[in-house]
């Protein structure tokens, strides 16, 4: 737990905050709605206690700018990704956020804590949200204050990423706050595509390949005519029932026949890959109403505590990682129905790689269940690791699971730039095995 | 030594929180806000934005207590009582019944009084003035039923009003402008007099459990006595004392509970309710009470009463119905364990009333009514039974 908790409201508290844990040399570890899957790390352990600042970015929520010539907007870290949503979806705009629990998410926060900058509701088409992030305004550790992007130049605005030299807007994406604490974050506008349209095929439960071979072919059209693109499918055996795969995808236009023509597309594909077992299941029809209705109610909170290991695969590495996931799920949970549950699998297209989730659940009043389905999570993820994928969503186990596969000379980089933003380790020292000798 | 016994049996509860957050703030389609986020939490709100505010933060506390990692202390005793439990986070989580966040504070509270260490001060003032007086102002008992002189209301009858502790000290006008109003519309009205104690509303959720099952044992049997079938009370925290905490506690009493909003529109509708006049307002908005609303469902019989007046136009506030802010008074938890706090609550909502253009602002709840006139002065504030009874041209 931190020992102190500090909610500055400008960037100029938020530096002489910082200036004063540097002079100090007490830890800041930034926060955003709090929601990263596994948690911070306000010290070396859960066990040890350590006089830990918890910086809350929440009450910096501003929408400073709105600039529809130049098609950016800069807002205030603290701002959640629904609220900047909806005020520009009143005048007809539109920024990659998140799909996920945006009502909490902040913009710093997943800036921040996802690396690739997170994925929003154009997640297939799109993929990671990193491209669209313009610059930040930034508070290094010893407590300067720098803006990356086109205000190098002081006499500019903020309207361009890549400029005088090296990108450093990307320095502060998926960093999880160890170079300093995101302030301020400018994103590309885009107009709002207020038409849209599901649909979906059913493949039946044996027939993975064929449902895969369909997506793939569908992930490859070169025009990315699906914003989301997912095969929805069983978990393991030996915990879930038998479901079919659905192929579903939801398509966004300008208008209802753009919206008609990329659904043509996808039936066309369909048709000529690998016919599935039914055109509209029950199942799609239940997603369709879903995706429509709550696009950002995704929190499963009736089904418990959730471990969601979500690898994101090289498209050609996937279905290998699908299968021998699940056998390794099957073998590992045969003897735990009842107490863990799995919400089946998904595989997510993802730009060009795809984004893979096997959900369990379980009740954290079973501290046997919890254990279990921890370490089953672990697994997951080492297998994924030795497999090739990576992991988007940084958090404090994750991200030491991944560093702990870096390779030395690559570590020894992260740490050298660390060490000179950053000698005294204040900024969220405890994470990506950096404080480790 | 705190045994944990209550907070024991919500154990899979207080596990059961998936950490999203909606309980602090959300957005939510159905609410058209001026900002689309909208607050949740009123205490998280007004008190600086802590996590120990908000119901997340408060179920991470429960966790702690339950492994042994965290100890009930003063400070922490403060958190859980400076709570209207006004269950706006209960109706965002929408996870019910797994998750019902207040049921746990409440299961905490019991745990904190069985062990000694609660409540605080002033809720442990108002439960002498119950257990001594049988009212949370320390009236005298005599004194209780004075709002009925010259009704010569009978103390046996079919329908039985009750009045509770506000209307039978406080606000009398409630209490007078209610009888009347069912008089006039034709039903005769018993009452129990000096015999009606407290519904044991701020027990039930300070924690002082025995205290109020024994005041609720006494209300009970008496109402039973009088041979009431029907009990019809103007009090939002009454009606939710005996909708709820009675019934999960005794089942069935063999009496329905009613409030007087739906007795009012079902008259309405049945043409036993005229009204001869009106308001002297002619915009007026609704302030849906937590208890009323959110703990028993009441929404639309207000509503349908304060529509059916004429001249009277109804302006909903921005947050109204199931997402209504609450005023800040709650079984006066936030007033006695920090009164500013629930005035600048009720400050706020007296703002989002006002945004409204409305003149008046009605509600079916007397603490409520206390709670945002206390905070603010210049916009009227009406019970719904003074208001309809005004504008039945009633003499009361
Ligand atoms: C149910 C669920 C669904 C999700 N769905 C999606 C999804 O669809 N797409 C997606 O991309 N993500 C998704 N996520 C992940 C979520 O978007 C990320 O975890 C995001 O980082 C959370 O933002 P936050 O504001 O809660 O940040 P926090 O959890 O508070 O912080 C995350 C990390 O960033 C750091 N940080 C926060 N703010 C700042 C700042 N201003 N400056 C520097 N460092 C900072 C923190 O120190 C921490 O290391 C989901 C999460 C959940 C729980």
């Amino acid at each position: 737990m931190p020992g102190i908790i500090v909610k500055p409201v400008t960037t100029d508290e938020v530096s002489q905050i910082v200036k004063l844990a540097n002079r100090e040399k007490i830890p800041i570890v930034p926060r955003g709605g709090g929601t990263t899957y596994g948690g911070t790390a306000y010290s070396r352990s859960p066990e040890e206690s350590s006089l830990t600042i918890c910086m809350d970015l929440t009450r910096m929520r501003k929408m400073l700018n709105i600039n529809e010539v130049n098609r950016t907007v800069t807002v205030e870290a603290g701002i959640t990704c629904t609220e900047l949503e909806t005020r520009l979806r009143r005048r007809g705009l539109y920024v990659h956020t998140v799909y996920g629990p945006a009502d909490s998410v902040t913009v710093g926060g997943v800036i921040s804590g996802v690396c690739g900058g997170g994925g929003g509701q154009m997640f297939s088409s799109a993929g990671n949200n990193g491209p669209y992030f313009i610059g930040v305004k930034a508070v290094l550790p010893n407590g300067d204050v720098i803006e990356t992007g086109t205000r190098t130049n002081a006499q500019a605005s903020m309207f361009g990423r890549v400029c005088h030299g090296p990108d450093m807007t990307g320095l502060f994406i998926g960093h999880m706050g160890i170079f300093g604490v995101t302030t301020e974050v400018t994103l590309q506008l885009f107009d709002w595509p207020s038409y849209e349209g599901v649909g979906g095929v059913a493949y039946d439960y044996e027939n993975l390949d064929d449902a895969h071979k369909a997506f793939t072919a569908l992930a490859a059209h070169p025009a990315r005519p699906f914003s989301l693109l997912g095969l929805i499918g069983p978990g393991p055996e030996s915990i879930m029932r038998r479901i079919d795969w659905t192929l579903f995808y939801k398509v966004h236009g300008f208008s209802q026949e753009e919206v008609d023509q990329k659904s043509k597309i996808a039936s066309e594909i369909i048709a000529h890959t690998a016919q599935p077992k039914e055109w509209d299941s029950d199942f799609v029809r239940i997603l369709q109403k879903r995706s429509l209705l709550h696009p950002h109610d995704v929190s499963p909170r009736k089904m418990g505590m959730w471990s969601y290991p979500e690898p994101c695969c090289p498209r050609d590495g996937t279905l290998g990682i699908v299968k021998a996931t699940l056998e390794l799920m099957n073998g590992e949970l045969e003897s735990w129905g009842g107490r863990i549950k799995s919400a089946g699998s998904a595989v997510w297209m993802h730009g060009d790689q795809d984004y893979v989730s096997f959900p369990l659940h379980h009740k954290e009043s079973d501290p046997e269940a919890r254990e279990k389905a921890l370490d089953v999570w672990k697994k997951i993820i080492d297998l994924a690791l030795e497999q090739g994928a990576n992991f988007l969503v940084m958090d404090k186990h994750i991200g030491d699971m991944c560093a702990a596969r870096f390779p030395p000379e690559y570590h020894d980089f992260l740490r050298t730039i660390k060490k000179s933003l950053d000698p005294n380790n204040i900024m969220n020292p405890y994470v990506l095995l950096l404080s480790e000798d | 030594m705190v045994n944990n016994e209550r907070l024991n049996e919500f154990r899979e509860m207080a596990y059961a929180c998936t950490r999203c957050g909606y309980c602090r703030e959300k957005y939510s389609d159905d609410v058209p806000t001026k900002t689309p986020a909208f607050g949740v939490c009123p205490i998280w709100e007004h008190n600086g934005g802590f996590e120990h505010h908000c119901s997340r933060g408060k179920l991470q506390i429960a966790q702690g207590i339950l492994e042994g990692r965290l100890q009930y202390s003063e400070e922490l005793i403060d958190v859980l009582y400076t709570d209207p439990d006004c269950r706006l986070c209960s109706w965002v989580c929408n996870a019910e019944p797994v998750l019902d966040p207040p049921k746990i504070w409440q299961a905490m509270r019991q745990d904190i009084v069985s062990a000694g260490l609660g409540p605080p001060k002033k809720l442990k003032e108002i439960d002498s003035r119950v257990k001594e007086r049988h009212n949370v102002f320390g009236g005298k008992p005599e004194l209780r039923d004075r709002w009925a002189e010259g009704l010569n209301l009978p103390t046996e009858g079919v329908v039985l009003y009750f009045a509770g502790c506000y209307a039978s000290y406080t606000q009398p006008e409630i209490a007078r402008s209610t009888v009347a109003i069912l008089r006039e519309a034709g039903i005769e009205i018993a009452y129990l007099a000096g015999e009606e104690w407290c519904c044991g509303v701020v027990q039930f959720h300070d924690g002082s459990i025995s205290l109020a099952e024994d005041v609720a044992r006494h209300n009970i049997e008496m109402i039973r006595a009088s041979g009431a079938k029907t009990v019809v009370t103007a009090c939002a925290e009454c009606y939710k004392s005996f909708k709820v905490d009675y019934a999960e506690i005794w089942g069935e009493t063999g009496f329905e509970v009613v409030h007087v909003s739906e007795m009012m529109s079902g008259l309405i509708s049945e043409g036993k309710i005229v009204f001869k006049s009106s308001l002297p307002e002619s915009r007026v908005t609704f302030h849906d009470p937590c208890r009323l609303g959110r703990y028993c469902g009441v929404y639309d019989p207000p509503r349908n009463i304060i529509e059916s007046i004429p001249g009277i136009e109804l302006k909903e506030m921005l947050r109204h119905r199931e997402y209504a802010w609450c005023c800040g008074g709650g079984a006066d938890l936030v007033p006695s364990m920090n009164s500013e706090l629930a005035t600048e609550i009720a400050a706020g909502r007296m703002a989002e009333a006002k945004e409204t253009g409305a003149e008046a602002i009605i509600t079916s709840c007397p603490r409520c009514a206390n709670t945002l006139r206390d905070a603010e002065e210049g916009i009227k504030v009406y019970d719904l039974s003074v208001a309809v009874a005004q504008a039945m041209g009633l003499n009361v």
